[in-house]
C-alpha cells in the first residue's frame, strides 16, 4: 500500500478519535472534575500511606481493600503463584525455544 | 495509560492477556483498580491486547510501514477496551447509584469518548517505541522476514 494512504488512514483514524475524544472530554465537565478527582485520590494516598513503596521498618505497603479486608494471605498466594509459573514460563522457553519458534525467535 | 497495545504486539495474544492479568494483581494491591474488580479490569486489558495484536499483524500483512500499524493498531485496541469499559459499567449498574439506566449509558459514553482521544496518545507513543525496536530487535515484534531499515545514502566517515 502506498505511503501517503497508510498515514491518510491513520491521520483520520487519529482525527475521528481525537474529536470524539473532546467531546468527551467537555461533556463530562472539562478539567476541573477530573483535576478534583486527582487531588483526592493524591490526598487519599499521603493520608494512608506518605512515604516510599518499600520501607524497611514498615513493610511492603498494600492498598487499604486488600490489608484491611484480612486478604493479605490470598494475595500473598497469588503472587507466589506467580512467581512460580514465571518460573515454569522461563524453564519452558529456555527448553524449547520459544512460544512461536518459527517467527519469533528468543535467540 | 497502561501501554497494553504494545504488551500485545511484542507479547502476542497468549502471553499478553496474562501479563494483564499479573499488572492488574499488582495494580490492586497499590490501590490503582481493587481486587473486585481484577477480572473485569483483565478482560478489558486483555482484549486491547489482543485486538491490538492481530490489527498490527493485520496491517503488516497489508505491507504497511512498522510506525502507521502499530500506532494505528495500539490506537484501535485501546479504543475496543474503552467500549468494553463502558459495557461493563452501563450493563452492571453502578453500585449504590440511583441514576437511570439512560442517564448512566450518557455519562458512561463521555468517559469512553474521552479515552478515545487518550487512545490517540497512547497509540503514537506504542507506534514510536515499536518503530525502535524494530530497528533494533525486530525479532521481537516478528519482522524477521522484513528489512526495516532505512537504505543507506551513501554517505561514509
Amino acid at each position: 500500500m502506498d505511503r501517503w494512504k497508510q498515514y491518510a488512514s491513520m491521520a483520520a483514524v487519529f482525527s475521528a478519535f481525537l474529536t470524539v475524544g473532546y467531546w468527551g472530554f467537555t461533556a463530562t465537565g472539562g478539567a476541573v472534575p477530573w483535576a478534583k478527582r486527582a487531588s483526592q485520590a493524591l490526598q487519599r494516598g499521603v493520608q494512608e500511606s506518605g512515604g516510599s513503596l518499600v520501607n524497611l521498618g514498615r513493610g511492603i505497603v498494600v492498598a487499604g481493600p486488600i490489608r484491611k479486608g484480612g486478604l493479605m494471605l490470598e494475595f500473598g498466594g497469588i503472587v507466589f503463584a506467580f512467581v512460580l509459573f514465571g518460573l515454569g514460563l522461563y524453564i519452558y522457553v529456555d527448553r524449547y525455544d520459544g512460544f512461536e519458534s518459527n517467527d519469533r525467535p528468543t535467540r | 495509560m497502561n501501554l497494553t497495545g504494545l504488551v500485545g504486539i511484542i507479547a502476542g495474544p497468549l502471553l499478553g492477556a496474562l501479563v494483564a492479568l499479573v499488572v492488574n494483581v499488582f495494580s490492586a494491591a497499590l490501590g490503582h483498580g481493587a481486587v473486585g474488580l481484577i477480572g473485569a479490569n483483565t478482560l478489558i486489558n486483555a482484549s486491547e491486547a489482543i485486538v491490538a495484536y492481530y490489527a498490527f499483524k493485520t496491517l503488516m500483512g497489508m505491507e504497511w510501514d512498522v510506525f502507521p500499524a502499530s500506532a494505528s493498531a495500539a490506537t484501535l485496541g485501546l479504543s475496543v477496551g474503552s467500549f468494553l469499559m463502558g459495557a461493563i459499567i452501563v450493563i452492571s449498574g453502578v453500585n449504590g447509584s440511583a441514576l437511570p439506566r439512560g442517564d448512566l449509558l450518557i455519562a458512561v459514553g463521555g468517559l469512553s469518548a474521552l479515552n478515545l482521544g487518550v487512545a490517540v496518545v497512547e497509540g503514537i507513543l506504542t507506534g514510536l517505541i515499536v518503530q525502535f525496536l524494530a530497528s533494533v530487535r525486530p525479532d521481537l515484534v516478528g519482522l524477521t522476514d522484513r528489512d526495516t531499515r532505512d537504505d543507506p545514502t551513501g554517505v561514509t566517515a
